[in-house]
């Protein structure tokens, strides 16, 4: 079924498109995160924003990620700025929800003693709930890590590269080796991210062991 | 901006809107193809995850499935049936169904075996077969999760049937991927636009018939 | 000093249970009770010292200041706070924990390490726990951090809103002993919620029983309550058989020393210092003055004893046990040191009135 010595043949173009694939990820992951911190705080100052927050980014999640990109469009044209403009936006998305679940499940008693004993708003969330936290951060980036790597795929769609070329290459050429290749390189990437942001995760919240 | 202004007329040209390359043609091609495939995965998903959960077997099988499903690229999934059964409607449906599958097959299991042991307990109690406690006791209660399965399933179809416009489906993503070919943006982002609102027009049905039946709001699983 | 004045709140869409014009006042170094049924404000008024929530209307002072007018952060870090469940931050270690309102303080490190070893000996701890996760404690063990986290600082006010009412009744009773040893020690103005009219009655040097509408039905020393409730509402509060209560915050060493016939074991009549209870029995000690057993007329009978830290609850009840209606007390090396019968008893709990009226 698959064809290795075109696959070694074209070794380096499988391992360029692979890099351009995990750059756009990361890149992504990325800004998502630093967008999500911002959102984070604009919550926390506005507590009433958050469940608009939540709503909002419940119901852009639901578009088609293709349709998406799409409607960025007008503003971006077809460079790989649509593409990481959306790929932000799916993992702030993603992100957002996760973090906004996590700061509602806070245990409300430990905020209080942390406000009788004489903690600043601000000292609170840099002492506190920035850890409490961290457990829906990382089951969040684990989300947004295999979702994403998924989603670079479409972004072929619009030209841009990512294992999803290797996908039209094969359908064009009508030659199965290039689609198995891609999945199962897309595959290993999602492991690969799930793993690792696990283990990241894992180190970082001892106290719940 | 002009391309928005372009966009606009688009939706004022009535020839966009019927005859077989029209709007109105397409939107309903997408939903057949939505709605055949959730009904068919949903026959094959629920019974399977209400006997896997009823027994609390093949948890983990399941749950990896579900993982699995996720990190396949659905692109990569429909362009490799079509290439390996043909050119027509069968391979693409086989696709979809198995793409949507895993949702609901994971979200009913996790509802039935984690519904609440207290209340099955009583049921059991008070006399009632297994096969009453489990219609209805055990269903009953695992309805917030079995809803945001179909839920989760039926947005992943409408966004796969976008992208399989690409593989030969017709439906809406037709516009898209012709538009892109053809360089005709405003189709594309007309037909993006149609895209949009047909999936948070689903949201919104599926959440107010949550909050309706279900007398509570679940945000969307997944 | 802690003084309400004229306190005023409502709860948004429950009017039947507001606070209105409450006003008393709470001195410093004394340990008082906060009691009533749920819903009558004990607690809101509580948090309203630390206002962690604020009244609608009048004033919270706090040696002198007022709340309104202060800066809250610092105040509340001056005031120790401890609630039902433990809230430790469970991202903490139980030695982070307990360091909490040091470091928001700026000490400096070793005395945060020095106050930390103080509080871990005082609180009862096993040094071995500090460097624990809080989930990994027992209840009993949290509800002791929690405690040393809020005398970290060394507040001179210690506030407390139900805190061992979800532990398990042995652990509680210990908790609630070493409480009274750390008051006796420490002189903090304590007030603590509880709705358990015994804890009241055992940790208060004043209590403060609530009616519904945050309404203070009676605020004086437990004894008092006890004798004179000041309502059919106290009364039904304080529960049954208030006199039993009172005997339980006595001691034996509270009572007045009274005598009986002594004899030596060769039979020789020993001299007594003080009045004779009137009975038949005479009490045979040996040559250190140990009692060794009653004598009357040939026939001999059992000795029981009473030490002097135990409450007059547990000696009537010991009175019911004794054929002779009498309890010989002993010093803390046996040595004979008097006797009680129940007549004694009673006349404490009068006198114990006369006394306290006369305050």
């Amino acid at each position: 079924m698959i064809d290795w010595v075109w696959t070694l043949d074209n070794g380096s173009m499988i391992v360029e498109l692979t890099l351009q694939h995990l750059q756009m990820v990361v890149l992504s992951l990325a800004l998502g995160s630093i967008l999500t911190a911002l959102m984070l705080f604009l919550a926390i100052i506005w507590p009433a924003l958050s469940n608009p927050l939540m709503t909002l980014s419940s119901v852009l999640f639901t578009i088609p990620s293709l349709a998406l990109f799409i409607l960025l469009l007008p503003w971006t044209g077809l460079s790989i700025t649509t593409s990481v403009i959306g790929l932000t936006l799916y993992s702030l998305l993603i992100l957002l929800r996760n973090v906004l679940a996590g700061m509602q499940k806070l245990p409300t008693e430990v905020l209080e003693s942390a406000r009788a004993l004489g903690y600043t708003r601000f000292g609170r969330f840099i002492d506190i709930e920035i850890f409490l936290i961290l457990p829906a951060l990382f089951a969040g980036l684990r989300i947004a890590s295999v979702t994403l790597v998924g989603l670079v795929i479409v972004t072929a769609l619009i030209g841009q590269g990512g294992l999803g070329q290797l996908m039209i290459l094969g359908f064009n050429q009508n030659f199965l080796t290039p689609i198995f290749i891609s999945l199962g390189l897309s595959l290993v990437l999602s492991l690969l991210f799930d793993l690792i942001i696990t283990r990241v995760g894992y180190h970082l919240t001892g106290w719940t062991r | 901006m002009g391309v928005i202004i372009e966009t606009g007329l688009w939706f004022l040209d009535a020839s966009h809107w019927t005859g077989d390359l029209g709007l109105i043609t397409r939107l309903l091609q997408h939903l057949y193809y939505v709605l055949v495939s959730l009904a068919i995965a949903f026959l094959i998903a629920q019974p399977l995850g209400i006997l896997f959960g009823y027994w609390k077997r093949g948890g983990f099988l399941v749950i990896n499935l579900f993982n699995i499903g996720q990190a396949f690229p659905a692109l990569g999934i429909i362009l490799l049936c079509i290439m390996l059964f043909g050119f027509n409607d069968i391979p693409v449906f086989i696709a979809l169904v198995a793409l949507s599958i895993p949702p609901m097959l994971t979200n009913t299991y996790v509802g039935v075996s984690h519904a609440d042991q207290t209340l099955c307990d009583a049921a059991k109690a008070m006399g009632m077969t297994p096969l009453q406690s489990l219609l209805q006791v055990r269903i009953p209660l695992a309805m917030p999760l079995i809803f945001a399965g179909i839920r989760t399933a039926l947005l992943q179809l409408i966004a796969t049937a976008v992208v399989a416009a690409y593989a030969g489906l017709d439906g809406l993503g037709r516009f898209l991927i012709d538009g892109l070919g053809q360089r005709d943006y405003p189709q594309v982002i007309a037909g993006s636009i149609v895209i949009s609102l047909l999936a948070m027009g689903c949201e919104l049905l599926m959440a107010g018939l949550a909050k309706r039946w279900l007398h509570l709001s679940t945000p969307a699983a997944g | 000093m802690i003084r309400l004045e004229k306190i005023n709140k409502t709860y948004p869409g429950n009017a039947q249970h507001a606070i209105s014009s409450l006003s008393f006042t709470i001195n410093d170094g004394e340990f008082c009770t906060f009691v009533g049924p749920s819903g009558c404000g004990k607690t809101t008024t509580l948090r309203m010292i630390n206002q962690l929530d604020i009244p609608d209307s009048g004033e919270v002072y706090i040696q002198g200041q007022a709340l309104s007018s202060a800066d809250i952060i610092q105040v509340r870090r001056k005031i120790g706070f401890v609630m039902q469940s433990p809230a430790l931050f469970p991202h903490r270690t139980v030695a982070e924990n307990i360091a909490t309102v040091p470091r928001l303080l700026g000490w400096n490190k070793r005395v945060i390490a020095e106050r930390i070893d103080e509080l871990v000996a005082l609180m009862s701890l096993d040094p071995l726990v500090l460097k624990r996760y809080p989930h990994q404690l027992s209840g009993g063990q949290q509800s002791r951090v929690s405690i040393a986290r809020a005398l970290a600082a060394d507040p001179p006010i210690l506030l407390m809103d139900e805190p061992f009412a979800a532990i398990d009744p042995v652990v509680r009773d210990k908790l609630q002993s070493e409480m009274l040893e750390l008051q006796s020690r420490l002189h903090k103005t304590i007030i603590l919620v509880t709705h358990d009219i015994n804890e009241a009655i055992r940790l208060g040097d004043r209590m403060a029983i609530f009616q519904q509408g945050g309404r203070l039905a009676q605020f004086d020393t437990p004894d008092n309550i006890l004798a004179h409730p000041a309502s059919d509402f106290v009364r039904d509060f304080i529960g049954p058989e208030p006199n039993l209560k009172r005997l339980g915050m006595m001691r034996v060493s509270d009572l007045p020393r009274h005598d009986v016939l002594l004899l030596s074991q060769d039979a020789k009549p020993l001299a007594a210092e003080y009045s004779l209870l009137s009975q038949p029995y005479a009490l045979v000690l040996d040559s250190e003055w140990r009692p060794q057993h009653w004598l009357h007329q040939g026939h001999l009978a059992p000795v029981r004893i009473a030490e002097e830290h135990q409450s007059l609850r547990q000696v009537y009840s010991d009175l019911l046990d004794v054929p002779q209606g009498v309890l010989v007390r002993v010093t803390s090396t046996g040595q004979y040191a008097g006797a009680i019968d129940s007549h004694l008893l009673s006349n404490a709990l009068n006198r114990h009135q006369e006394f306290t009226r006369h305050d």
